[in-house]
């Protein structure tokens, strides 16, 4: 701000106008008697001696920075944006700061944040989830081992309880003990379809098959520590837990068996699913072979029953036309052979024999009846003629 | 810069500070009402995870003393060397209880021939003779057919082949020759 200095001023000469003025006195001038404000006042005079002199104007003469001798004054500077810029960045960095320290998982100055907190909490959910799973598929083993004990009894005691060759008191005390082994059953798949109902995502499952096979690793790492024969027995449980995992078919049969009105066969069908896709264990390969056998009894029954058919006198103490020599099953081919010869007072010897393999090619139980070679002879009072007829057995109702 | 535009940039400034406070507050918020609920979650699967191991614990006795006495049934059933010995015994056994003179079963021969090796198991082959009624001989197949469970505790054996001679009077006795394969486990 400019600084007003007092310049000294010029003597100024006596206007003209004034002198005028005072020439030109009237009664209105000195009404009052001598004007002594105009006579002692010389403000105007001075107005017009500078009037006069307008090259000494006092506005028009600028000060020059040398000439002035500025005294140093303290001045508090008015500066509202940049405060606001400095605390909102104060601000910005704080809000950041904080906020980084809560939500970031890479933080770790003061433990754990909430952040972190939070994916721990996860992470022990998922692992629980897994161990829950894993736990409920090596009880199912256990379970399923159970199952397969009392089941093997159970079919034990039916097939005796069924048999033509068991005593009649030895039957009665056989269906008692299907009395209390089929609710056993039932009570074991019940418990069973509780732990495999649930259904796993892909991740649940794979973390829970991980597992237990980390436990099974961590059991083998004890070998030669503990008792040999009970950690072999709690790796294998270890082992076919995470085979009941993977088998997602072996699960839904199981859920999906109602137990309130299952068969026979289908509990048998468990025990067989059970040894042929799930236990690894001694017991499930004695089930395999015992599973793979034919049952001969039942292929004996239905060849006698087929040549009855043919010739009703046949096995009965009459003499009857068709008479068999022999007759070979062979498991080698599932193949069949019976030889015999067909005697009768007429000669349709051929017919009884062309019946004959008919009739074992009708049955549920053989087929690819053959007889190529037919001959006959004239005995005293009758015909004969031989036959040997080859088949095979089919498996699938056996 | 001027003044003026200082402080528009430290207002807007400000304006963002809140507007990221506000969406992190509320992703700390959403953070600490996940934890509650995880929490929550975790004690329930750590009860249950409770409850199975104490289930595990019930039933792993029980299972083991069933598993101790299979061990011996399976020593019977499916053994670890060919044991002709008890085999023999086993048909004398069966022999004894069921020949009589009205209904006769008689072995006549026995041949043991040389183990062959499966995959898992190995098989004790034999041819085997026998002369019986048709009762007993249907009673025998029957017995090897129920062979091999672990309650019957009779080795486990399957007939591979049988040829049966009929007899040339009703009631009369059946000559059968029977190939059995008599099972037992490979060497550990």
């Amino acid at each position: 701000m400019p600084l007003e200095t007092k310049q000294p001023q010029p003597a100024a000469a006596p206007a003209p106008k004034a002198q005028e003025a005072q020439n030109d006195k009237n009664v209105f001038t000195e009404l009052f008697g001598e004007d002594q404000s105009l006579k002692k006042s010389d403000v105007m005079d001075n107005v017009m001696k500078q009037e006069a002199t307008k090259s000494k104007s006092f506005f028009s003469k600028k000060p020059k920075e040398k000439t002035l001798k500025l005294t140093p004054k303290k001045t508090v500077k008015s500066n509202p944006g940049r405060a606001i810029l400095q605390i909102s960045i104060l601000f910005f960095v704080l809000i950041f700061g904080f906020f980084y320290s809560q939500n970031s998982q890479k933080f770790g100055l003061f433990g754990l944040n909430p952040a972190q907190r939070k994916t721990l909490a996860e992470e022990q959910v998922v692992q629980l989830d897994s161990d829950i799973i894993a736990e409920k598929a090596l009880i199912s083993v256990l379970l399923l081992d159970k199952y397969s004990t009392v089941a093997d009894q159970y079919f034990f005691s039916l097939e005796q309880s069924e048999s033509q060759y068991v005593s009649s008191n030895k039957k009665v005390a056989y269906e008692e003990d299907l009395k209390t082994l089929r609710p056993e059953m039932e009570s074991i798949l019940t418990e069973l379809q509780d732990y495999l109902a649930e259904n796993f995502d892909p991740d649940q499952k794979a973390a829970a098959m991980d597992s237990l096979r980390s436990r099974s690793e961590e059991l083998r790492a004890k070998s030669g520590e503990v008792d040999e024969v009970t950690l072999l027995q709690d790796v294998q449980d270890l082992d076919t837990a995470g085979i009941i995992l993977g088998l997602d078919a072996f699960r839904t049969y199981i859920t999906s068996l109602d137990l309130t009105e299952a068969t026979d066969d289908e509990f048998k069908t468990v025990l067989e699913k059970y040894s042929a896709e799930v236990d690894q264990s001694v017991i499930s390969l004695i089930n395999s072979i015992r599973d793979s056998r034919i049952v001969w009894s039942k292929v004996f029954d239905e060849f006698e029953n087929i040549t009855k058919k043919v010739d009703p006198l046949f096995n009965t103490e009459f003499e009857s036309n068709l008479q068999v020599a022999d007759v070979n099953f062979n498991t080698t081919g599932f193949s069949a052979v019976v030889s015999g010869s067909a005697i009768t007072d007429d000669t349709k010897n051929f017919t009884l024999i062309s019946n004959y393999v008919d009739e074992l090619n009708n049955s549920d139980l053989f087929e690819n009846a053959d007889d190529r070679s037919y001959a006959k002879n004239l005995l005293e009072d009758n015909y004969q003629s031989n036959f040997r007829i080859g088949f095979n057995i089919t498996l699938e109702n056996l | 810069m001027k003044d003026r535009n200082k402080g528009i940039i430290g207002a807007f400034l400000i304006l963002v500070a809140l507007g990221l406070g506000l969406w992190q507050w509320n992703i700390r918020s959403s953070n600490l009402i996940s934890i509650q609920a995880l929490s929550a979650e975790a004690n329930g699967l750590v009860a249950q995870e409770n409850l199975l191991n104490k289930r595990y614990e019930e039933i792993k006795p029980e299972l083991n003393a069933a598993r101790e006495s299979a061990g011996q049934q399976i020593e019977a059933v499916f053994p670890t060397n060919d044991d002709v010995t008890n085999l023999t015994r086993l048909f004398d056994d069966f022999e004894v209880k069921n020949n009589f003179d009205s209904n006769p079963f008689l072995i006549n021969s026995v041949n043991y021939l040389n183990p062959l090796e499966e995959d898992n198991y190995r098989i004790l082959p034999m041819t085997m003779q026998i002369t019986a009624s048709k009762k007993n001989f249907l009673k025998f197949l029957e017995y090897i057919e129920s062979s091999g469970s672990l309650e019957s505790e009779v080795r486990l054996m399957s007939v591979e082949s049988i040829t049966v001679k009929y007899p040339d009077t009703y009631g009369g006795i059946y000559d059968v020759g029977l190939q059995i394969n008599a099972y037992f486990s490979r060497e550990i």
